[in-house]
């Protein structure tokens, strides 16, 4: 007869649990960065409507939604689309994303820097597959530190 | 009190409670995720922010909870050390320094864990003891009063944590052994 230990009696006896607990502990895990953005948006949104007397009827009735989508939406669970959060901001007039203002010149590093990198991993490309020249601008692989610097 | 006794881990058990559709860290994790409920809660209890935690909004109480809640709920999933549970429970009174079988616990996370918050954690999870490495968690709170019984919300898990103990003791539990024996009668 082959005795068990304690711990083995325990896991057969107990009560194996019935709860999606961990399930969704694993699924906010794993989604935890647009969660984040999902969170700050609907307290946004909350913090708006209090102060100005919103209610999730007004807001569905606005946005010509079901209000249980707008109460998905102030659960600060749902991954939203750029549509549907102009059409919140459309809604409430407020923004809710704001996105960094676009960079009118490219920023590429200077040719000696990438080729010190590329001599690095010991590659003898002139240029990276991570980077191509056309993508460049202004790009010209005979600058030099020191022509550059006349 | 009619009870349920699930197995999350072979550290953590967890009690649902008669009628709930599932047990109580499950419907704490629903609730401290859901930021409608988060804002509505402290906005309900505005006063005892002004009153302990100063200069935290609703809004930035939500979003800090939000924070921790993410932290906690990483800590006791991704458990799997004894120790570490035993070091996150700690005794329910600060002046107990009684680590006996069938104590009442609180875990809540250190401070060099809510780096990202301004404030001292507020959200709790109550348990009890069952013996060095097993833990049976009767619900939680977000505690934003000095004493347990000067909210309800924690007068209600200080009776949970009575009524759980109770039910163990009134069913002869008071040690691993005889919660396994009680266990397999489930």
């Amino acid at each position: 007869m082959i005795m068990k230990t304690q711990k083995e009696i325990l896991d057969s006896l107990s009560t194996p649990s019935t709860s999606k607990w961990r399930e969704r502990a694993e699924w906010r895990y794993n989604n935890r960065q647009w969660l984040r953005k999902s969170h700050k948006i609907a307290l946004t949104i909350l913090e708006f409507m209090h102060s100005n007397a919103i209610s999730q009827k007004d807001l569905s009735d606005t946005m010509t939604v079901s209000p249980q989508y707008v109460s998905k939406i102030l659960k600060g669970s749902e991954n939203l689309s750029l549509e549907t959060i102009c059409k919140l901001e459309e809604a409430l007039g407020i923004e809710l994303m704001v996105i960094p203002s676009f960079v009118t010149e490219q920023i590429v590093p200077a040719p000696w820097t990438i080729q010190a990198k590329l001599n690095k991993i010991g590659s003898s490309e002139k240029t990276t597959t991570a980077m191509n020249k056309s993508d460049c601008y202004n790009w010209n692989p005979n600058l030099t530190k020191e022509s550059a610097a006349a | 009190m009619k009870i349920s006794i699930e197995k999350e881990t072979e550290f953590i058990y967890v009690v649902r409670y008669n009628g709930e559709s599932e047990h109580e860290l499950g419907l704490l994790f629903e609730k401290w995720t859901d930021s409608q409920y988060l804002f509505n809660f402290f906005l309900e209890n505005k006063k005892y922010l002004t009153s302990y935690f100063h200069h935290v909004t609703v809004s930035q109480a939500a979003d800090d909870t939000t924070k921790e809640v993410e932290q906690l709920e990483t800590v006791l999933f991704h458990c799997t050390d004894s120790q570490e549970l035993s070091s996150y429970f700690k005794p329910l009174n600060n002046s107990d320094t009684s680590d006996n079988n069938l104590s009442k616990k609180k875990g809540r996370l250190p401070r060099n864990q809510t780096l990202l918050i301004s404030h001292d954690s507020w959200l709790r999870i109550y348990a009890i003891k069952i013996d060095k490495h097993i833990f049976l968690i009767t619900g939680g709170a977000i505690k934003l009063t000095r004493e347990m019984s000067e909210h309800n919300d924690t007068r209600i898990e200080l009776r949970r944590l009575e009524q759980c103990r109770d039910y163990l003791l009134e069913n002869g539990i008071f040690d691993k052994d005889s919660f396994m024996e009680f266990l397999n009668e489930q």
